[in-house]
């Protein structure tokens, strides 16, 4: 911290910019930008839809951490930017989704912030929209599903509702784009400052509190003048909230209130921000005992006696027979497991069957015709064969596998999954499966991020967010390896048909070998479970947390959005991240092969030092250095095994040392293995290896950017690998003590 | 605040053994109106905003494969298991049934 004054910085222009970057904006231009708060289940994301269009949707899911999803928008001359926070049911940064939206309304400043507001479920929605309206003045509130409320009997007071909130409200239907036009006419009049707003700010708490927050507000004022709300600082203050005390030591508070004018006031001295912070810690001791228990009450009698005097209910209902229906049926006792297990089967069987075709076409444009195009060209202008090899061979090859196997899956996966979650589904799925994870120690949530996992880790990390407690969203993350990812399944595939199915009688070998492969994922959730039973029972240990889901209405899935948002936000950003970790790993695997030692090379060297211990554990040298380079993408572990296998088995074929390459035939590739000394003991354990081996380097950034801890990151890589070890050790000593 | 609330409301059996009832005893599709919640504050919390409120209605609709609750309540469906339903205490607007 600065001894003399503040960082002078803090007052001016760019950190504002600078603050929304940490924010994770990104930092183009705007004329004005606006925040979309809102409770879960609101709709939201219709909103934000609805708002941009798709013509503008950026998302940045899951790479930044902490905004969800940005887009921009012209509207009468003006470019607006909008940003989708997540949604909460508070802003008491309780859980990451909280501090996050908190954060952004907080510090990010935006110029009018929409609250999303569900019009049939108004009491306990105005709890957030309170206390967005304590933290700054620029609110415009979306009363959204006005035709839902009206199904239900409900009818709201508009004027009456904006007289009591002191902020323009806006009724519509966000799905059927009704009353956007509205919403934008209202965010362009705040956003100006054609029209200025009163929002309604909590008072009158009981004496004892009051004279607390009366005797520290005008410290509050004196030392920043500018802010919003004074009371609500001098509030969180009492309270210790540890995000405004550290805005009030570092000077930031002072800019929260102001216009983004570029004028530079200075800020307040050090010792004026300390004596704040001084008086706040002073006035706790006189604090009544339950003192945030009676803020928290007075906030819902609040919000309770609003609604109760803007709304009119109890008018003509019309029951929910479909949902009662539809849930008697998902969530029976007989049939929810079933149901369940048949939904999830569909899911990948599309996925799997469906990304065979664009992934060999990809295959052959990019490596079978692109490749040997280049090579030729690279020849043809004569770059040196080092050169040639080093960027096509090695660095090509590598981004082109890891785009052709992992894209189509992903492209498939994701948008299913999203349309799932979109209708209402898999809230139920995380209630069906609740009490087992309650009984490992975990949260019911894990579900869906273990669910997720199985198209990709770093999603299934990143989804981890929904999990309010800490210990919980922990476990979730370090287990979310055991889900077997898309990168994997073709691995799995692969190795079965070769070696498993071939065991059986030639009719039969698909079967088996599909039985093979879901064997292996249905061991991965038994890990899953049991790794999150002893990692609650040791390092993590703890009760698992009261559960509370809201199980939303059905509603109809928007499948066209819903495609181009999950593969604009989910796919392309996971398969960016990948390419871009797959680069080192293509230049490493060619340098491994071509560069040599004494006459051997790298790659000879490392594969003749790793073979004991593989053979130790039922594998050889070649899987174990495939899975050290191929660390940041389980897609090349195949065409990388091949190739050293060829390179060092001293076996005819190939494409040459440090080229990757596949067979067309899975004979032949079986052929290649065999040659290379596999036996089934080395397939089975590689398919073990590949379930039970650290996740991918995508995966530990995501786990490091979501943890912000080397500790956790490390246990989240090393665990699995010890797990994998361990297993095929055991397989290895058995499977050889049984054959002799 | 169980017992005063229930002498209030004479022609509710004041029997003492409804005084303590929770809403994991209540059977499906009977309306109760939730008294207190016995949980402390940062577990009671998420409730509260999920509108599991003093003085509102709860309606156990149906029970998960593992016979966690779900409620409805002010028009929507909650999800909670057994044990956060035990620390609910309710009172009842009608009989029991059953």
């Amino acid at each position: 911290m600065a001894t003399i004054s503040m960082d002078p910085c803090v007052s001016c222009a760019q950190h504002r910019t600078d603050s929304l970057v940490r924010l994770g904006l990104s930092p183009d231009k705007w004329d004005y930008l606006v925040a979309l708060a809102g409770n879960p289940n609101t709709g939201k994301s219709t909103v934000f839809n609805a708002l941009t269009g798709l013509r503008q949707h950026t998302g940045n899911w899951p790479g930044k951490t902490v905004v969800r999803a940005e887009g921009a928008f012209e509207h009468e001359g003006n470019r607006v930017k909008i940003v989708d926070l997540p949604g909460t049911y508070s802003l008491q940064a309780g859980s990451t989704d909280e501090e996050v939206a908190r954060d952004f309304v907080l510090f990010g400043r935006p110029d009018v912030t929409v609250v999303v507001v569900d019009a049939t479920r108004l009491e306990r929605n105005l709890n957030l929209l309170l206390q967005v309206l304590e933290i700054t003045d620029r609110v415009v509130v979306f009363l959204n599903l006005i035709d839902e409320a009206r199904r239900h009997g409900i009818a709201i007071d508009v004027s009456k509702l904006e007289k009591e909130l002191g902020v323009p409200v806006v009724p519509g239907v966000a799905r059927e784009s009704t009353g956007i036009n509205g919403l934008l006419d209202a965010v362009h009049d705040v956003a100006t400052g054609k029209r200025t707003t009163e929002p309604y700010r909590f008072d009158r708490y009981v004496p004892a509190v009051e004279d607390a927050i009366q005797a520290l507000v005008p410290t509050v004022k004196e030392v920043f003048p500018d802010v919003a709300n004074p009371r609500w600082v001098a509030l969180r203050l009492l309270n210790a909230d540890e995000a405004v005390q550290e805005a009030v030591r570092s000077g930031e508070l002072g800019q929260l209130g102001r216009d983004d004018s570029h004028e530079l006031r200075d800020p307040p001295l050090e010792f004026e921000r300390e004596r704040l912070l001084d008086a706040s810690v002073r006035l706790r001791w006189d604090l009544p005992a339950d003192f945030h228990d009676i803020v928290t009450e007075h906030a819902f009698g609040v919000a309770e006696a609003m609604s109760r005097r803007v709304q009119m209910s109890g008018l003509k209902k019309k029951g929910f027979d479909f949902d009662r229906k539809l849930d008697d049926l998902l969530t029976s006792r007989v049939f929810g497991f079933p149901l369940m297990m048949f939904i999830l089967a569909v899911v990948f069987w599309l996925t799997i069957e469906g990304a065979n075709v664009p992934s060999s076409m990809l295959a052959n444009l990019l490596i079978d015709t692109a490749h040997p195009w280049l090579k030729g060209l690279a020849d043809a202008i004569s770059v040196p064969w080092w050169l040639s090899g080093f960027l096509l061979d090695g660095v090509y090859l590598a981004t082109a596998w890891v785009i052709s196997v992992m894209l189509p899956p992903m492209a498939i996966f994701f948008p299913l999954f999203t349309l799932l979650e979109d209708f209402g589904y898999l809230p139920r799925v995380a209630f069906n499966l609740d009490s087992m994870f309650q009984k490992a120690g975990a949260h019911g949530k894990q579900a869906l991020t273990m669910c997720m996992g199985f198209g990709c880790n770093a999603a299934g990390v990143v989804a981890t967010r929904v999990i309010d407690s800490p210990r919980e969203r922990l476990i979730a993350i370090i287990t979310n390896n055991f889900s077997l990812c898309n990168g994997r399944w073709p691995t799995q595939i692969l190795i079965a048909t070769i070696f498993v199915g071939a065991l059986a009688p030639a009719q039969l070998g698909g079967l088996v070998s599909a039985a093979a492969v879901v064997a292996i994922a249905l061991l991965g959730i038994v890990m899953m479970f049991l790794a999150s039973w002893v990692l609650s029972r040791t390092v993590l240990r703890g009760e698992a947390t009261s559960f509370s889901l809201e199980l939303p209405p059905y509603r109809p899935p928007r499948v066209l959005q819903t495609l181009y948002t999950s593969i604009i936000d989910r796919t392309l950003i996971v398969l960016w991240r990948a390419v871009i970790f797959a680069i080192p790993a293509g230049a490493v695997i060619w340098l491994i092969s071509n560069i040599t030692v004494g006459g051997a090379s790298l790659a000879q060297i490392a594969v003749d030092g790793l073979d004991p211990f593989g053979l130790l554990l039922g594998l050889n040298g070649v899987i174990l250095l495939a899975y050290v380079v191929a660390i940041p993408a389980n897609e090349i572990v195949i065409p990388t095994v091949l190739m050293l296998t060829v390179l060092t088995a001293g076996l005819a074929g190939g494409s040459g040392a440090g080229v990757m390459f596949e067979l067309d035939s899975v004979n032949a590739t079986g052929d290649v293995l065999r040659a290379g000394g596999w036996t089934l003991l080395t397939a089975v354990n590689l398919m073990l290896f590949s379930l039970l081996h650290n996740p991918c380097s995508t995966t530990i950034y995501t786990i490091y950017k979501e943890t912000r801890s080397a500790k956790w990151t490390t246990v989240a890589t090393l665990m699995p690998v010890a797990m994998g070890v361990t297993v095929c050790f055991l397989v290895a000593q058995v499977w050889r003590l049984v054959a002799s | 605040m169980d017992t005063t609330a229930l002498q209030t409301q004479p022609e509710v059996s004041a029997d003492s053994a409804l005084a303590g009832l929770r809403l994991g005893d209540i059977p499906l599709r009977q309306t109760v109106e939730l008294t207190h919640i016995d949980l402390p504050p940062h577990e009671a919390e998420p409730l509260l905003e999920r509108g599991v409120l003093p003085g509102c209605r709860i309606c156990p609709v149906r029970s998960s494969p593992s016979g966690d609750p779900i409620v409805s309540i002010d028009g929507s469906l909650l999800a909670l298991r057994r044990e956060t339903a035990q620390c609910l205490c309710v009172r009842l607007l009608t009989a029991l049934k059953g």
